[in-house]
């Protein structure tokens, strides 16, 4: 289901200013994740920079849809995921711009990290972005469920799907 | 592929480099967006007192929501004095940040305060030869908003 758009639900239940100085603090503790996450959705470093931007002034303009209760860096996660999956949608996914032009699942690391890029930009939104925060950026399955707004349980299953589904394919 | 080696492989897609500027690249462009939103409202100011010049009276017509009512201008001059007064305690307290800038962002809160200023002054020399008009007023509501929640930042910055 590679055409699917992971809406995330951006619900209003209040509002809370949020200074700017902490989402300065969400940049230095997360950035680096966030940078890994939107690369690995969009392909390329540049592109990874100006979403991990984008993210940003959209969190610090749409405090409105900020829940009370939550922590900041996951609604700003939230953002960046569904802004990736977006424009990732919207340029039928691009191959990755540093990326070996053919790889041979067997073959050396670099090719085989190739392989599962590719595999993983055919997962369907939900799984991926699962299989990315939680595979790839060891976050726990209480953030990402925080962050996707699911149960922990189904981000557990997500996982496994995502996994099985990737093997299949790199064993091919 | 043995599980152990496949989460290997999953965490060599981690990738990790150098973005020295991203934060500085973050932070002017959200002063930008706000200085693009008060020049944009100005322009719409004139576009609309340019373009409907009909609407230049002096006192409102009966049944045209874009003009004032006597009181409704009594209770707009009051929230204008409120969110001056309000204004003028902040700037006096953010005042020494603002006459010597001690970073690059206060700096630039500085000129943005200069330029909201001007915009002020504009609207102001508008709203003197017509004061009825609610487009005038509303806009002013937002450039004063706009000048508050600056001179807060200001003081918030550390």
């Amino acid at each position: 289901m590679s055409g699917e758009v992971l809406t995330l639900p951006l619900e209003i239940t209040g509002t809370r200013n949020v200074e700017w100085s902490s989402f300065e603090q969400v940049f230095h503790l997360h950035g680096a994740r966030m940078k890994s996450i939107a690369y690995n959705l969009l392909g390329n470093e540049a592109d990874a920079e100006d979403a991990l931007q984008e993210a940003f002034l959209k969190g610090y303009r749409s405090q409105q849809g900020f829940k009370k209760n939550a922590a900041l860096h996951t609604w700003v996660y939230r953002i960046l995921i569904n802004n990736c999956l977006d424009e990732g949608c919207r340029r039928q996914r691009r191959p990755f711009v540093d990326a070996p032009p053919e790889a041979v699942p067997g073959g050396s690391s670099a090719d085989l990290r190739f392989a599962l890029r590719q595999a993983m930009s055919q997962l369907a939104a939900r799984p991926r972005a699962v299989f990315l925060m939680a595979a790839v950026e060891g976050l726990p399955h209480a953030g990402i469920a925080a962050i996707l707004e699911i149960s922990e349980t189904n981000s557990r299953t997500l996982l496994l799907e995502a996994r099985r589904e990737l093997q299949v394919k790199l064993s091919r | 592929m043995t599980p152990e080696e496949f989460d290997e492989l999953a965490k060599g897609l981690h990738h990790e480099w150098d973005s020295p500027g991203l934060w500085a690249r973050i932070v002017r462009s959200r002063w930008n967006l706000r200085v693009g939103i008060v020049a944009v409202a100005a322009a719409l100011l004139l576009g609309l007192y340019f373009a409907a010049p009909a609407k230049r009276v002096a006192a409102p017509a009966s049944g045209d929501t874009s003009l004032l009512t006597e009181q409704a201008m009594a209770e707009v001059e009051a929230a204008e004095a409120a969110y001056r007064q309000s204004i003028d305690r902040l700037a006096k307290v953010a005042a020494p940040r603002l006459d010597r800038p001690a970073t690059p962002l206060l700096k630039a809160y500085a000129e943005k305060l200069a330029l909201l200023d001007g915009a002020i002054a504009g609207l102001k020399r508008e709203v003197e030869r017509n004061g009825f008009n609610a487009h005038l007023h509303v806009q002013m509501a937002a450039v004063y908003r706009d000048k508050q929640r600056t001179l807060e930042e200001v003081l918030r910055h550390e």
